[in-house]
């Protein structure tokens, strides 16, 4: 990935689970020709995801 | 016999599952009804007004697999559609109908267009076309779905849809019954075939037979005889029956037609032709001509005419009014309506064919129009293609009506005069057995309103055919239905073989016979239709079962012999119920113990169908169980026995398969559980981590019952539990336990017990292509505003969780108010080139009110062509759950409770082995609901738990609890399963025996945290300015009449001002003292005064008055100075 991409969010493509990164004008799709694309999880120094303690 | 008989029941519904009802008739009309809709001679040909060369004629039809088309640039890729991608991105499971068609036109030659798109038909999981049918259980769980899901259920717009099945009232029989209104005996047929729907019945007025139908007005019996060709007296009473009783019934109605002086079948018909209501659109303007159309095409449509031939729909007719004369004398030959060999199922294929014709026909004549304005064109240059491409441009209108019919549960078919809703529901995924009990629910048509009995009560008819416990309780009980387990609904068997069959088997046309003749032998019906006579009619059933059970006529044909009515009844029409049941010849059961090594070298489909063919297992339906003498044990097998039941357990249906031992409980508290099982939690499939429902539960750790039932095994609900196996102490503790509270353990609690995950769905949908709109007038989704000197922190707050695209973070913790999708809408102005664009924020703000996490975001284009119209975002939330007071939990004995209190471990009771409850039960709850099965239950697990094995509670078998009681002794407990147990508080031994092990406990949907609600200030009405009511709307409490009405007779007048108005919708007006009107100040000007005073009353009041006022009526308002207010109302 690139310096520049940091910033930019990044998503899995629901089928091959390649990452995709788009822009905000981007069709949604990976390269594969999937249409669902999820999220990704990702890891953020300032607020670390933290359990419930329930 | 045999031993394992549970296997014979497992490995049945291994193959056939639990909907295959549903599945084999949506199959029956993909593969055959399609077909003959298409070819039937209505439908085949489209002709045009205008040019009359001209003629489209459909040469085949089928429907292809779901597919889905995706294109990247100028290429399109068909690819097979998973219906777990059409959950996702919320599209249909469809596949495309395409039709073969040859089209003939002026100055052409004939041109077959093969593989014409008219639509898509949504399609069925499981069925043939699915694309899941004959994958192995690892290829399902590639294709994202649950190997245990039941199927049988249709996704529609991403929504799971079931057809539930419909109960009819049988079509094309005789049936009399007593009117409601006259108390007259009816005699009543419901005539169905393919195109034409009628009624038609016998009834009677001052002593004389009249025909009813719903093509003419009463006409009397003799002249509809005459009309159909039976001009003789003599005759007509032949037709009915010499027996002087008959005769001297019919003697009264046998003056009409002299009285009307009709002596030919002219006179007749032309006195029907009078009483047509409905006339024709002037085919014929001749009434004799209108009436024989009438009495051949619509009047008894079910009974053949051929080349108008109307002797059989007269021997049809006579025997109606035969049947009709027996009832009056002996109320045995009176039928009974609720009687399910009188009841037919519809099943989705067969209401799915109603609905396909219905757009067909649409089609057709959208295509016919078109073509008419086409073709009639002086430069006409329409080509074959043209109509094809047309053919394609309005199938849409078919694949919408199918879709919006199935979404939306609203059946309109003009034809048929049908307007139904609520024939689909969404399919409940709340627990794998609230989905199972979906698919083998039975809604009956009857109203609910209708306070009769009747339809509602359990009649011995549905034994074993429709479960005695599953109901729901309250307006609709006994109207909604549940399949036993074993159950299976039959499809239509094609007639011609069993007729040629049964022909070849002495049965004689009764056209042969005099009528004089009729009533001495057995009058043979084939689907409700006279095909003959037998003189020997017990040897012609018994040789027809041979042939069916050897396999040379369907296995589905039900053969019943009525020696009362001396009928034999040949059916093999659809929506019958049937079961299947073990053959006994001479006292000997036909399956046998060796038999069931089969199912260790084949697969249970071919063994179970090999048992049928070789006459081993026979499908019964309720008609023919008639006949047949039914042992419900191998030890009630006598030599008269004719059939044994397969187990007893498959009375019940799969839910109420959930209960252990449910022939011990009182029967209403397994009505009960078997509400409760479809709302507990537990895990609704293997593939719930990657659903994307709009409210999904999920019990974190679900465990399987100790104590369990074949049938939950023969179902897969063991794999799919939905609940805890709790350690249940039955004692008192501390008082939070009356009412059937329960005492949770909390350190269980920490543990895990109970514990859900709640999911919830939200969508939010941005337009960012619109074809009409320029770029930048779409939608579009923003980053967060950044930080700087003049925003302020509450504002930039609400944007935490967003990433810089503008959505919401994976794992982020929303609040109320937080927002996890920034879209932004520009607001298009009147005048685009000059003015400014104003963008609106038009956030997705988080609305619960207690934090949830972001558990998967999704992002999805759902459109088919290249282009990408709307952007869809699913954001799926989860909150933990742990049990909380007021939380709901049952066990599986319709015993439910809340949670009244959760103890500290310390505080609870143990015993010196260290064992501890998770939970109490109070005892009080045994006596009155006398579930006995609990205290089994308790026992079994208990014993099975030590033993680290299952035990069973199978329905009417199980284990012996003396045996389990003595098992428990050898292990060193008590042989009733009391403990001796120490107090938590005291610390001391209690001075009693404490009833303690181990209960399945499932956890209920209802939580609090759903429910609670509270207000102080809040908003209003806006029309009466009162609180809003509900607690989605953050509305008030209602003070309603009644509890005004203990304030009034309590005397708390001051609290009832302040509630009714002051923390309602207190309003101050003006009113003048002499007109008594509303003023807008202190000024009266049509009075001419100053005496205007203002006064307070309820906002509502005001409007009151006021449109009493637009309604004429002036309501005057008296007013009374305050102090005087005493002495006025003394007065």
């Amino acid at each position: 990935m690139d310096i520049q991409d940091a910033s930019r969010v990044v998503y899995i493509c629901g089928k091959c689970g390649k990452d995709v990164q788009l822009e905000a004008k981007d069709i949604v799709r990976c390269q594969c020709g999937y249409r669902i694309l999820y999220k990704k999880r990702k890891a953020d120094p300032k607020n670390p995801p933290q359990y419930e303690a329930i | 016999m045999i031993s394992e008989k549970d296997k014979l029941i497992t490995s049945y519904l291994s193959f056939r599952g639990l909907q295959k009802q549903h599945i084999d008739s949506f199959n029956y009309f993909i593969e055959q009804r399609l077909e003959q809709i298409v070819k039937s001679p209505l439908n085949q040909r489209i002709t045009c007004e205008s040019d009359s060369s001209f003629l489209l004629e459909y040469l085949s039809i089928r429907v292809e697999n779901p597919t889905f088309t995706s294109s990247w640039d100028k290429y399109s890729l068909k690819s097979l559609l998973y219906p777990h991608e059409c959950r996702l991105n919320d599209q249909t499971y469809a596949g495309d109908i395409y039709v073969n068609v040859r089209i003939h036109m002026k100055g052409r030659e004939p041109i077959e267009e093969k593989d014409v798109l008219i639509g898509r038909m949504p399609i069925m999981l499981g069925s043939k076309k699915c694309n899941l049918s004959g994958k192995t259980e690892a290829e399902i769980f590639q294709y994202g779905e649950c190997p245990y899901d039941p199927k049988g259920y249709f996704i529609i717009e991403g929504n799971e849809k079931v057809i539930l099945i419909l109960e009819q009232v049988v079509d094309n029989r005789i049936i009399v019954d007593v009117d409601n209104k006259t108390d007259q005996y009816v005699s009543t047929v419901q005539s169905y075939q393919l195109e034409t729907k009628s009624k038609a019945s016998i009834i009677l007025k001052k002593n004389k037979f009249y025909v009813k139908s719903s093509s003419f007005k009463d006409a009397p019996l003799f002249i509809v005889f005459k009309a159909l060709g039976i001009v003789n007296d003599k005759e007509i009473i032949e037709l009915i029956g010499t027996e002087p009783s008959i005769v001297e019934k019919l003697l009264m109605s046998f003056q009409d037609s002299s009285d009307e002086k009709i002596k030919t079948q002219l006179d007749a018909l032309q006195y029907i032709g009078k009483l047509i209501t409905s006339k024709f659109g002037g085919q014929s303007s001749n009434l004799a001509d209108q009436a024989r159309e009438k009495l051949a095409q619509v009047f008894l449509a079910h009974v053949n005419c051929k080349k108008y031939d109307f002797y059989p729909k007269a021997i049809y007719l006579g025997q109606m009014v035969r049947r009709l004369i027996l009832a009056m004398e002996d109320k045995r030959f009176v039928d009974d309506k609720d009687y399910y060999g009188n009841k037919r199922m519809r099943c989705a294929g067969n209401l799915l064919e109603l609905l396909f014709e219905d757009l067909f026909k649409g089609l057709n004549s959208t295509i016919s129009s078109i073509l008419k304005k086409e073709l009639g064109k002086a430069n006409c240059k329409f080509t074959p293609k043209d109509v094809t491409m047309k053919m394609k441009e309005f199938g849409v209108d078919i694949t919408k009506g199918l879709n919006r019919a199935i979404k939306t549960g609203k059946w309109t078919i003009q034809r048929f005069h049908m307007d139904r809703q609520g024939v689909t529901q969404l399919l409940a995924r709340i627990s794998y057995t609230s989905a199972l009990g979906m698919l083998t629910k039975m809604r009956s048509q009857v109203q609910k309103t209708l306070k009769v009995s009747g339809p509602r009560a359990l009649v011995g008819s549905q034994f074993g055919m429709i479960c005695p416990a599953d109901t729901p309780d309250g307006e609709d009980c006994g109207l909604v239905k549940t399949l036993a387990l074993l159950t299976h609904i039959t499809q239509e068997d094609i007639q011609d073989s069993v007729y040629k069959i049964i022909l070849s088997m002495g049965v004689e046309d009764i056209c042969h016979f005099k009528p004089s003749e009729f009533h001495k032998n057995y009058i043979v019906y084939l689907n409700g239709i006279i095909v003959g006579m037998h003189a020997r009619p017990q040897e012609f059933v018994d040789q027809l079962r041979i042939l069916r059970r050897r396999g040379k006529i369907n296995e589905f044909v039900s053969i019943h012999k009525d020696d009362l009515r001396k009928v034999v009844n040949i059916s093999g029409d659809s929506g019958r119920l049937v079961r299947p049941l073990i053959l006994v010849k001479d006292g000997k059961p036909q399956l046998i113990q060796i038999d069931m090594i089969d199912f260790k070298q084949n697969d249970a489909k071919t063994v179970f169908s090999s048992f049928v063919k070789n006459g081993k297992i026979e499908y019964l339906d309720v008609n023919e169980s008639d006949n047949a003498f039914i042992a419900l044990t191998i030890n009630d097998v006598t030599m008269e026995t004719t059939h044994l039941e397969i187990d007893q357990m498959t009375i019940l249906s799969c839910v109420t398969g959930l209960v252990p031992f449910p022939h011990h409980n009182q029967s209403a508290r397994n009505t009960f559980q078997c509400q409760m099982g479809k709302q507990s939690l537990g895990i609704i499939g293997m593939n719930t981590q990657i659903r994307c429902d709009t409210q999904l539960y999920q019990l974190i750790y679900p465990q399987t019952p100790l104590v369990r039932t074949v049938s939950m095994e023969a179902v897969n609900q063991h794999r799919l539990p939905a609940g805890h196996n709790a350690q249940v102490a039955v004692m008192s503790y501390s008082c939070y336990d009356i009412e059937d509270a329960l005492i949770m353990n909390k350190s269980s609690l920490d543990r895990g017990f109970g514990r859900t995950a709640v999911y919830k769905k939200s969508v939010t949908e941005c337009e960012i292509n619109q074809r009409n709109k320029e770029s930048r007038f779409n939608e579009r989704i923003d980053e967060p505003p950044t930080k700087t000197h003049n925003t302020k922190k509450k504002f930039i707050k609400k944007y935490h969780a967003l990433d810089n695209d503008g959505i919401t973070k994976v794992g982020a913790q929303l609040h109320h108010g937080d927002i996890y999708v920034n879209k932004k809408t520009p607001q298009v102005p009147d005048n685009p080139q000059t003015e400014n664009i104003q963008i609106a924020d038009t956030p997705s703000v988080f609305k619960e009110k207690w934090p949830y996490t972001v558990d998967r975001v999704l992002i999805i284009n759902n459109t088919n062509d290249g282009t990408e119209k709307i952007k869809t975002i699913k954001t799926i939330f989860r909150q933990i759950r742990r049990p909380e007071f007021g939380d709901k939990f049952s066990s599986r004995h319709g015993q439910k409770g809340v949670v009244g209190l959760i103890v500290n471990q310390e505080d609870m009771p143990f015993n010196e082995r260290g064992w501890c409850p998770d939970l109490i039960m109070n005892p009080h709850g045994y006596p009155s609901r006398m579930t006995i099965a609990k205290l089994m239950e308790l026992l079994c697990g208990k014993l099975g738990a030590l033993e680290g094995k299952f035990k069973y509670g199978t329905a009417f078998g199980g284990e012996n609890v003396l045996q389990v009681g003595e098992e428990l002794l050898k292990r060193g407990f008590h042989y009733q399963g009391k403990d001796c147990l120490i107090s938590g508080i005291t610390g001391e031994y209690m001075e009693c025996y404490v009833y303690q092990g181990p209960i399945f406990y499932q956890r209920l949907k209802h939580m609090v945290i759903d429910k609670i609600h509270a207000r102080a200030k809040g908003p209003m009405e806006k029309l009466t300015r009162q609180p809003v009511e509900g607690r989605a709307k953050d509305g008030g409490q209602r003070i309603g009449e009644m509890e005004r009405d203990c304030f009034l007779a309590y005397g708390a007048s001051n609290l009832l001002i302040e509630r009714l108005l002051i923390s309602s919708d207190p309003f101050n007006v003006y009113v003048c003292e002499i007109c008594g009107m509303f003023k807008s100040d202190s000024v009266c000007r049509g009075c001419n005064t100053d005496k205007v005073y203002q006064i307070r009353l309820p906002y509502c009041c005001k409007l009151l008055f006021q449109e009493l006022l637009a309604m004429n009526i002036k309501p005057k308002l008296q007013l009374v100075p305050s102090h005087e207010r005493q002495e006025y109302t003394m007065n």
